[in-house]
């Protein structure tokens, strides 16, 4: 077809740009989505989709957006649209799970770099009751089973379940604004929200 | 309500014993509060498994908030929230090649027009081209997205078997036995990689191969040999060969297609085949024609992607 007009060399050039976003991206991408829904199932699901997404729609205008914010835009949209689906809350309700900011990942550009904690639960951990650090250090962090993480701490196995719930809940509590008091970076990583 | 029936009434009990939290907390004890444990149980472990949660019926904007946290909890267990590198590979085929089926191109032994001097001598090449040869080798000519979103350029990314390259570590497909070759003559933007011996795949085989930019099987069928994608056509998940069923299955949805790459009427939901991919036989191997999809350094930006071994996801860049 067209081959040497300057708008095909463009063209070119967006879809080269794309395959270079698609290697340096698709792993922070991952980690960002896999933060917010936790499995891998969907997060393979739904990394397709914001990928899918973008290279339909790489060439409308991104206003004044890097690409890389904009694929974070695209992958915050995508992970609110599962969201809206899988809480059925109300838009309200979903917009403040959303602003609850529950991602780990600080990563913007370069590959996940694997650590044991990222930099949000670490925080949120170490504000918590020592039972309840205890419990979430075991059950995620050590990916323990509730029965190895009732062995370890000496409880029944629903004393586990009830004790992860409530640390839970505090954890889901904890104020990002009182974190950012004491110098925690929420490290979202896309500008606008 | 407060049917938890995986638990008995002692557990309740104990449940409000000694778990460390102030009374005020306990005191709610009840049926509703003992779903609201079970099903967060469940969840987290659904999550644990790296499954996909059910969905919780009547949740309330807490326990959404505890939900969300437990995600971003199980993402910081060591290496959880790390993209699997043939998910990543299957995705990128999906992006840069094209979905849509080419025409079936399987003829055994005939190469395509222009490539056929390269297959001769194999040898001086493959010297030269190591894995990690540079992206600059390649022709400049890539595929366009331009080419890539038109059903022109599908089929013309598709029909010579979507995209392809150096080769992958071994390990990195556990069903593999053949490390692929290197490549022969990138000759426009496609070249012949060899992912088997003929004499390994006896009439009636089926075998996985693996390039970095396309997973597929190889069949020795009748009529020669036939080459498919490796990847479902709904969400690019990896496909299994089913060997009872001479089909090819998803893990994924269910999907399931045919040994010929068809949709297979045992498929909960029709799919779009599966792209073939031109085979050849030559030296006593059978060569698949790939196309890079880039023309950017893709081998240098992931090299640390093929790097590792399936088992750890560490990455090496």
């Amino acid at each position: 077809m067209t081959g040497d007009t300057p708008s095909a060399s463009d063209s070119d050039r967006a879809a080269a740009s794309f395959e270079e976003l698609y290697e340096r991206n698709v792993g922070a991408i991952y980690h960002f989505i896999y933060s917010k829904v936790g499995n891998r199932e969907e997060a393979e699901d739904l990394t397709s989709q914001v990928f899918i997404k973008a290279v339909r729609g790489l060439d409308q205008a991104r206003a004044g957006q890097s690409i890389q914010a904009w694929l974070f835009q695209v992958a915050r949209t995508t992970v609110a649209d599962h969201w809206r689906e899988f809480y059925r809350l109300r838009a309200d309700s979903l917009e403040k799970l959303l602003d609850a900011g529950w991602e780990a990942s600080d990563h913007e550009s370069d590959p996940p770099v694997p650590s044991n904690a990222d930099g949000r639960v670490t925080a949120v951990l170490s504000r918590l009751p020592p039972r309840y650090r205890d419990v979430l250090t075991n059950r995620f962090l050590l990916n323990l089973s509730i029965r190895e993480t009732a062995t370890k701490m000496g409880l029944t196995e629903a004393n586990v379940k009830v004790l992860q719930y409530r640390a839970l809940q505090k954890a889901a509590a904890v104020d990002l604004q009182e974190l950012d008091a004491v110098g925690y970076q929420a490290g979202d990583p896309h500008p606008s929200r | 309500m407060g049917s938890g029936n995986d638990e008995q009434p002692d557990s309740l009990r104990d449940m409000a014993l000694d778990t460390g939290v102030t009374p005020d907390e306990g005191g709610a004890l009840g049926a509703e509060r003992f779903e609201q444990y079970t099903r967060l149980h469940e969840h987290i472990e659904h999550l644990r498994a790296d499954r996909r949660p059910s969905r919780p019926e009547d949740l309330s904007e807490e326990e959404a908030r505890m939900f969300a946290a437990a995600a971003a909890f199980r993402a910081a267990a060591p290496q959880a929230a790390e993209p699997d590198p043939a998910f990543v590979a299957a995705l990128r085929q999906r992006l840069f090649a094209g979905e849509i089926p080419s025409e079936p191109v399987r003829e055994r032994g005939v190469p395509p027009p222009t490539t056929a001097p390269a297959v001769e001598r194999p040898a001086p090449q493959s010297e030269r081209a190591a894995p990690e040869q540079p992206a600059a080798d390649r022709p400049r000519k890539g595929i366009s997205r331009r080419g890539l979103l038109s059903a022109a350029g599908l089929t013309a990314a598709a029909a010579v078997g979507l995209a392809g390259g150096v080769a992958i570590e071994r390990s990195a497909i556990p069903g593999a036995t053949t490390t692929a070759q290197v490549p022969l003559i990138p000759e426009g933007s496609g070249m012949w990689i060899a992912v088997a011996s003929a004499a390994e795949l006896p009439l009636g085989s089926v075998k996985q191969f693996a390039t970095p930019y396309i997973v597929g099987f190889l069949r020795h069928t009748a009529n020669g040999f036939l080459a498919l994608s490796g990847v479902c056509t709904h969400m690019g998940c990896l496909l299994h060969w089913n060997g009872e069923q001479q089909t090819f299955d998803c893990p994924c949805h269910g999907g399931r297609f045919t040994a010929e790459g068809e949709s297979a009427k045992t498929s909960p939901v029709w799919y779009r085949p599966l792209p073939h991919i031109q085979t050849q036989v030559a030296d006593g191997k059978v060569w698949v024609y790939v196309v890079p999809p880039s023309t950017d350094e893709p081998d240098g930006s992931t090299g640390g992607w093929y790097g590792a071994s399936p088992s750890t996801s560490t990455k090496s860049e």
